[in-house]
């Protein structure tokens, strides 16, 4: 009987064994299909939610000016970051972002942030990065729990807002926004690092590794001179408070080598406490800046014309009506005068006469000269958001567009153009472009492109005979203000009537004065830009910006050690022909 | 009658116990000892506790082994077990709540769960009953003694609450009445009643439906209900082929909930790889031959029905466990026999086994020759 049972209860074991080996089988399917097949895909998001890599952020490179002075280096700092505690009651949280707030002077808006990160219970939350070290002290004697340091450099600009629109600025994570920290960021900025951070799953980190070292940026050496730059700087802060201009822009440079020795604009502002501002202030308007020239471009129409041997220094100009018809409209000058030579039309920037000189020309070769001299494009200066400038193509001209331009109106163009061009004058007809930053010997590496190029522009002989020209403007003409004791100067003023798009019509109230020039005439040793838009009050440039420029050359000639030179070469020669003459 | 031979126990079987053990106490130790130490500030604390017990368990199976009378078929030993069973049971219910459950009985720093030793009081006695009753077991009178005791059983666990351990007690009882005999339409009527009696109590707990809606779609509340679930599939998946080598798991860093109790097969996936998880499977194919091999050889029918009771406990509490890590069920709290981490489960496992390693020193065919 019991056999019976024990048979029948046998081959029910068997048939739930069974049963549950079919389980097993099935187990087993599972089993290699998760650990087989689905294996890369799981594994991966594994690695996502337990693995966190982030970016090393490298040393950013120290910027030197041209004598190895410091204008922008990154120090560590400390920043602070919140991580708090699981179960941390949120008054408790709130009490402790409170007291930080006092620390830290945290505004409102930085408050309410920090309490909507508390409430989403997010497990890191900046407080403040890179503080100064006297509130990361502070922080430290509080010692909360919770808040925590990590250390992060910054960038310190010592000089506070000299160059600031030169320099630019940083963004937080260390990347250039503007200036030279944008244009020359890769250089700077170094090599990223990495590093990989294991969380569990209550986001405590457990392991932290380096996986790749950054690399720190490299150093920049700039053509910059620190004090030439606060000389520059001062005047022309000086200009624009007593004009109560509303943006002036200077650009000082080493002639014989394209150097910028400096580059200053009005108003500014302190690169180490950036505050929200109008974009315009933010603008290097020194290469940003589109602006019609006015009587200093009457440089290029001389040039043209001794270029092309219409005219030659002797001939003679009646400017004695003091306007002049074109097309049906009249052109004046500031004052009536007589029958004026070549070189007194530009002394003493007649309008009417540039205008007949213009006239000589035939179009094609105006518009050539002007090409030539980089009108309409970029200088090629190594700084970021350069203007072209805007000068029309040849077969959009009209009829007055040859008088207009003979006279520097109908064309933009920048500061850093007419640098150029007075450049060409002092480099006797060469041009070069224009640079910021250095080649450096020890660094050859870190400037790949060949920066400088020379390019003759004008022939030796109508050069020379531009340079002393513009000598007689500064020594009878316009430029007198521009004189200096001790020093030869040639240099051109501007007085532009801007165009005032409201009415479409040239303003009688607004003016751009500017002055480009160079010291000392026979071997120039700086030339200057200066730019002042819309001066109140006294508006000429002899008046506004000759000054500027006669103030930043005193100095600046001085400090570099040129020797005085009374009188020019040509000076020389012309006064002994007189005496000879007189003989 | 009976003959009894010393030590003629079934040496593969109680091997496969062994490396299961230690299998289990390696990934006890390698999955809680971060959670011990920030806890207990000593990593150790879940594996000395289970290695305290496993040596309990052994000892107890080393002290029955050479017992020679059938002391599990005795009568006041069996009705004895399922009476304290019982009141322990209830005396859990009496119990102040520990995580917010009635699941222990605590005596001082003793903690025992007596669902555990229920299991094997009522396999114990399941046999008994049938051994006696075998003729009768398709009278409905016969039947309504056993399956009362068995329904007042699954109400206390499931009062506990705990639902999964009830689930699987009723599923290991009916075990039990499949191989006792019990005709076909028993258990239609069984089934209909019991999915009844669990629906109602699955209705009653929202988190019971939750846990079952997590199951169907995990995707649907990846950080609340589904977690678990995905992040233990996400264990298994990760571990691949060779796995991630012991104690390199990230998932025990509290991606995955329970990894030394409920969800130690998903450690044992990550850190040991496929090989790990089919060696496992493995010693419990070996433990349900081994079992069955002592089933067919046994005796008498009270052993026969008792070793295919305990082994087929054993070996379906296994494949649940793995099912539910797998996510191939719900979730619910089955530890995993031998392996998992839990000192009444162990116990209560290595006293059923020493059981069936008595049973595997009688033969049947010794009596035979006779």
């Amino acid at each position: 009987m019991s056999i019976y049972f024990q048979k029948k209860a046998h081959k029910r074991t068997i048939i739930l064994s069974f049963f549950f080996m079919l389980w097993m089988s099935g187990l087993i399917v599972r089993l290699v299909q998760l650990q087989v097949f689905d294996h890369p895909r799981l594994k991966a998001v594994v690695i996502d939610q337990n693995q966190n890599k982030k970016p090393i952020i490298p040393k950013r490179g120290t910027i030197y000016d041209t004598k190895g002075n410091i204008l922008a280096r990154s120090l560590p700092v400390q920043s602070v970051y919140y991580v708090p505690s699981k179960g941390e009651p949120y008054n408790l949280k709130l009490e402790k972002i409170n007291k930080l707030k006092k620390v830290l002077d945290l505004s409102e808006i930085e408050l309410q942030k920090l309490k909507a990160r508390i409430k989403k219970d997010v497990t890191f939350i900046w407080i403040k990065r890179k503080i100064d070290p006297e509130k990361e002290e502070q922080l430290r004697n509080l010692s909360l729990s919770g808040i925590y340091f990590m250390e992060e450099n910054k960038r310190f600009y010592p000089h506070g807002q000299l160059a600031a629109h030169l320099l630019g600025r940083v963004n937080i994570d260390e990347t250039g926004a503007s200036g030279i920290e944008y244009k020359y960021d890769p250089i700077l900025k170094g090599k990223e690092g990495e590093h990989l951070i294991l969380k569990d799953a209550k986001k405590r980190e457990y392991r932290f590794e380096i996986l790749r070292e950054p690399e720190p940026g490299k150093n920049l050496f700039l053509t910059i001179d620190e004090t030439i730059q606060y000389y520059t700087e001062k005047a022309l802060e000086k200009a624009m408070l007593e004009t109560g201009a509303k943006w002036g822009t200077v650009i000082v440079a080493r002639p014989s080598t394209g150097e910028i020795l400096a580059m200053a604009n009005y108003p500014t502002y302190d690169l180490n406490n950036l505050l929200p501002m109008p974009t315009v202030i933010d603008r290097n308007q020194a290469v940003h800046h589109n602006f019609e020239p006015g009587s200093t471009f009457k440089i290029v129409t001389a040039s043209a014309a001794l270029e092309a041997n219409r005219t030659n220094l002797y001939d003679n100009f009646d400017c004695s009506k003091g306007y002049i018809y074109i097309s049906g409209k009249t052109i004046r000058d500031h004052k009536r005068f007589g029958v004026l030579s070549f070189p007194e039309v530009i002394i003493h920037s007649s309008n009417v006469g540039a205008i007949q000189i213009g006239q000589s020309l035939d179009k094609e070769r105006f518009y050539r000269v002007i090409q030539a001299f980089g009108f309409g494009q970029k200088t090629g200066i190594d700084l970021p958001a350069e203007e072209s400038g805007i000068f029309r193509p040849l077969d959009t001209w009209s009829r007055i567009s040859p008088a207009s331009l003979s006279i520097g109106y109908e064309i933009s163009v920048t500061a850093i153009q007419m640098l150029q061009t007075i450049n060409i004058i002092a480099n006797r007809g060469v041009a070069l472009t224009p640079r910021i930053v250095k080649n450096n010997l020890r660094f050859p590496n870190t400037l790949k492109k060949k920066l400088v190029s020379r390019k003759r522009i004008l022939s030796k002989g109508t050069a020379s005979e531009l340079v002393s020209i513009l000598e007689g403007v500064v020594q009878e003409g316009t430029g007198t203000s521009a004189q200096i004791r001790g020093y030869t100067v040639a240099g051109k003023t501007g007085t532009a009537q801007k165009f005032d798009p409201s009415t479409g019509r040239y303003s009688f109230t607004a003016h751009t004065a500017s002055f480009v020039g160079f010291a000392p005439v026979d071997n120039p040793a700086l030339s200057i830009v200066v730019v002042i838009d819309d001066p109140q009050g006294q508006y000429y440039g002899a008046e506004v910006a000759a000054p500027v420029f006669r103030e930043i050359a005193s100095q600046s000639l001085r400090y570099l050690r040129i020797p005085q030179q009374e009188k020019s070469l040509n000076t020389i020669i012309a006064d002994n022909r007189r005496k000879q003459r007189e003989k | 009658m009976e003959i009894f031979r010393s030590y003629g126990f079934d040496k593969t079987l109680f091997l496969a116990t062994l490396i299961l053990m230690v299998i289990g106490l390696i990934m006890v130790y390698s999955s809680s000892g971060i959670l011990a130490s920030e806890k207990y500030q000593d990593s150790f604390h879940f594996f000395v506790n289970q290695i305290v017990v496993a040596g309990i368990g052994l000892a107890l199976i080393f002290f029955m082994l050479p017992i020679r009378k059938q002391f599990y078929k005795n009568f006041y030993f069996i009705y004895g077990l399922l009476f304290l069973s019982f009141f322990l049971l209830v005396l859990c219910l009496l119990m102040p709540a520990l995580a917010k459950t009635n699941r222990w009985v605590q005596f001082f720093s003793l903690r025992f769960q007596p669902s555990e030793l229920a299991k094997i009081s009522l396999i114990l006695f399941f046999a008994h009953y049938f051994d006696r009753k075998k003729e009768k077991i398709n009278e409905f009178q016969a039947l309504l003694f056993p399956l009362t005791v068995l329904l007042i059983f699954i109400l206390l666990i499931i009062k506990e609450p705990d639902y999964g351990t009830a689930l699987l007690i009723f599923l290991i009882c009916s075990i039990m009445l499949f191989i006792g005999g019990v005709k076909f339409k028993y258990f239609i009527c069984l089934g209909i009643f019991s999915s009844a009696l669990f629906a109602f109590y699955l209705f009653q707990a929202s988190y019971r439906l939750d846990r079952i809606i997590a199951f169907l779609s995990p995707t649907k509340d990846p950080q609340g209900t589904g977690f678990q679930i995905i992040q233990s599939k996400l264990a298994v998946g990760s571990g691949g082929l060779l796995g991630v080598s012991i104690g390199e798991s990230t998932q025990k860093l509290f991606f995955l909930p329970c990894t030394h109790t409920d969800y130690i097969y998903a450690i044992v996936g990550e850190e040991l790889g496929l090989i790990g998880t089919l060696t496992v499977l493995f010693l419990f194919l070996i433990f349900l031959w081994r079992g069955l091999v002592i089933a067919r050889n046994a005796p008498n029918f009270f052993s026969q029905i008792a070793a295919a009771g305990i082994t087929l406990a054993i070996f379906s509490q296994a494949m649940l466990n793995i099912s539910i890590v797998l996510g191939l069920g719900p979730p619910t709290g089955i530890p995993l026999p031998l392996i998992s981490y839990g000192r009444s489960s162990l116990l209560c496992s290595l006293f059923g086994i020493g059981i069936l390693l008595n049973i595997s020193q009688r033969k049947k065919n010794i009596i035979r020759k006779k």
